[in-house]
């Protein structure tokens, strides 16, 4: 009986493979695959050309390139504020308008006098921006340009005066300035950093405005030149920082953090670009729930 | 050695010498099928992706946003599955263990390369396995993920058999049977971080630098209206493009606030 159930333990195995070996390999097998490989390669070969525009930049882990609609709905949202009236109020003064030296004789120091804004809040006034016109452009990005701008300031005049003997201040003036520009514009700036590309709105051709300068020594109109960001901000990367790798379905998680280095950025026909080297850091090895779709 | 050992013996070697041919060209067989079922797949992913690119798919068009994330980075976070070890409930007690996995890219749906091996319940018979796996991405921007899950679809012994090696032979033949449902509760799977929404506001500085003739300037604060709250913009995944040089994701952008 032993013999008997050892003999039977050693067929029935061997048995039980036999029932499962069938449609087994044919020559057809062989000429499928063959002919599937040849398809492939002539697709791919029509994919290559029509893959060609999209490819990433070589040597770059991660390259994101985005629209410029949102800077454009910056610019429009502006254009549907109310009050488009920037207040301006003097803080510094530096530098001065204009100056005139004579030597004395010696051993006399000079005679002369230095005009300049009185004390560092001598300056205020107002500009009104009617709208902000843009365009794209792949060279500067959004090029906007401020329609109608107005404006009006008043601005304290002070005079450092030397007569040979020593100097002092004296305010002596008052200038009135009117602004307006009707070509007043700007363009984007952009720069990578590691959330995504910061972007600058900026005013290049400035709103232009003149000081009427009067005082009992000096008279003449001084231009002012505004110039500013108009708005900044930051697009970020689609890519976030921490992720998970799941290796069974539930106990070891292993958690890592993405180091994302955007080291470059451009315009595009119709948007921006910035791509950059990535690096993983794993963090330490702890068990947690599964991933849930 | 006894009568009846003897004649067992010869027996299983009789149905193991019949059996081996069968079980070998089955093996190949199965092994074809797979590799025309993974060509097929290939081919087809292929021939959809030149019919998208035809078209001249352009940003701002018909997309809003394309991310690439190069193949080397995706094979960086695969390395994260290396060497963990699935449990079969049959055979009884057998593992498969799983000890690299990498995406070969080309142009089309990049190749998962799974090396792997089936070991029986007392470690005794070790066999190499070709593993057919899908790679499926999904996108959640709510949770700001996109997962990486490889479905096994079918497992095939990799093997020389000999009739030398019983054991071999009838842990190859459980193997066999096993379906894809056998697999389908062990599933790797990789979370890559996809933001799904940024704020773009109207910031501005609050101070300038008022030129001032040729030699002077005034710092002056300036008062620039901003908006009340920031424009917000949610990110929604369209498309995925294999390329030889790796994933590339099409979202839209649409504007929320």
């Amino acid at each position: 009986m032993k013999k008997k159930r050892v003999a039977g333990t050693r067929l029935v195995p061997a048995l039980l493979v036999v029932p499962f070996l069938s449609n087994c390999a044919t020559p057809e097998l062989d000429r499928r695959i063959s002919a599937l490989r040849s398809q492939i390669a002539e697709q791919q070969a029509t994919l290559r050309p029509l893959a060609d525009p999209y490819r990433g930049t070589p040597g770059k882990d991660v390259q994101m390139q985005i629209t410029s609609r949102p800077l454009h709905d910056v610019v429009e949202t502006y254009n549907g504020l109310d009050d488009h009236s920037i207040q301006l109020q003097s803080i510094e003064r530096r530098g001065y308008i204009a100056e005139h030296w004579n030597d004395c004789p010696w051993p006399l120091g000079r005679w002369g006098y230095r005009i300049h804004a009185a004390h560092d809040k001598a300056f205020a006034g107002v500009i009104i921006i009617d709208r902000i016109g843009s365009s794209w452009s792949e060279k500067d990005g959004l090029v906007f340009s401020l329609k109608h701008s107005v404006g009006a300031a008043g601005i304290v005049i002070g005079a450092y005066v030397e007569a040979c003997f020593g100097g002092t201040d004296l305010p002596i003036g008052f200038a009135a300035v009117v602004a307006g520009a009707h070509s007043a514009g700007g363009i984007t700036e952009i720069q990578p950093v590691a959330e995504g590309i910061q972007y600058k709105l900026t005013l290049t051709q400035p709103i232009y405005m003149i000081a009427y300068v009067w005082t009992p020594f000096f008279s003449t109109p001084v231009p002012l030149y505004f110039t500013t960001t108009l708005t900044k901000g930051k697009i970020p990367h689609i890519l976030g920082r921490e992720g998970s790798v799941q290796i069974t379905k539930t106990g070891e998680l292993r958690r890592y953090v993405l180091d994302i280095r955007l080291d470059e950025a451009h315009f595009l026909p119709s948007g921006l670009s910035a791509s950059g080297p990535v690096s993983i850091r794993w963090l330490p090895t702890s068990t947690g729930a599964a991933l849930t779709e | 050695m006894s009568a009846g050992r003897q004649a067992s013996r010869v027996v299983a070697i009789f149905f193991g010498l019949s059996a081996l041919p069968l079980l070998s060209g089955c093996i190949e067989a199965r092994l074809k099928r797979l590799e025309i079922r993974q060509l097929e797949t290939q081919a087809a992913s292929i021939q959809e992706t030149s019919a998208y690119l035809s078209t001249a798919p352009a940003l701002s068009r018909d997309y809003d946003a394309h991310l690439h994330i190069s193949g080397q980075v995706l094979n960086r976070f695969l390395d994260g599955l290396d060497d963990y070890r699935i449990n079969l409930d049959r055979p009884k007690g057998a593992s498969v263990h799983i000890d690299r996995t990498q995406l070969e890219f080309q142009d089309g749906p990049p190749q998962l390369v799974v090396d792997a091996s089936a070991r029986n319940r007392s470690k005794t018979v070790e066999v190499k396995l070709r593993v057919r796996a899908d790679l499926f991405l999904h996108a959640d921007p709510t949770k700001g993920i996109m997962s990486l899950r490889q479905e096994i679809r079918e497992v095939v012994p990799d093997v020389k058999l000999s009739i030398f090696r019983l054991r071999q032979l009838f842990f190859v033949g459980q193997l066999l049977r096993l379906e894809s449902q056998d697999f389908l509760n062990t599933l790797p799977a990789a979370e890559v971080p996809i933001s799904g929404g940024f704020p773009i506001a109207f910031t501005t500085d609050p101070t300038t630098e008022l030129k001032l003739g040729d030699h002077g300037s005034l710092v002056v604060l300036q008062d620039i209206p901003t908006f009340p709250s920031p424009l917000q913009y949610q990110y929604r995944l369209s498309r995925v493009i294999a390329l030889s040089d790796g994933l590339h994701l099409l979202f839209r952008i649409e504007r929320t606030q």
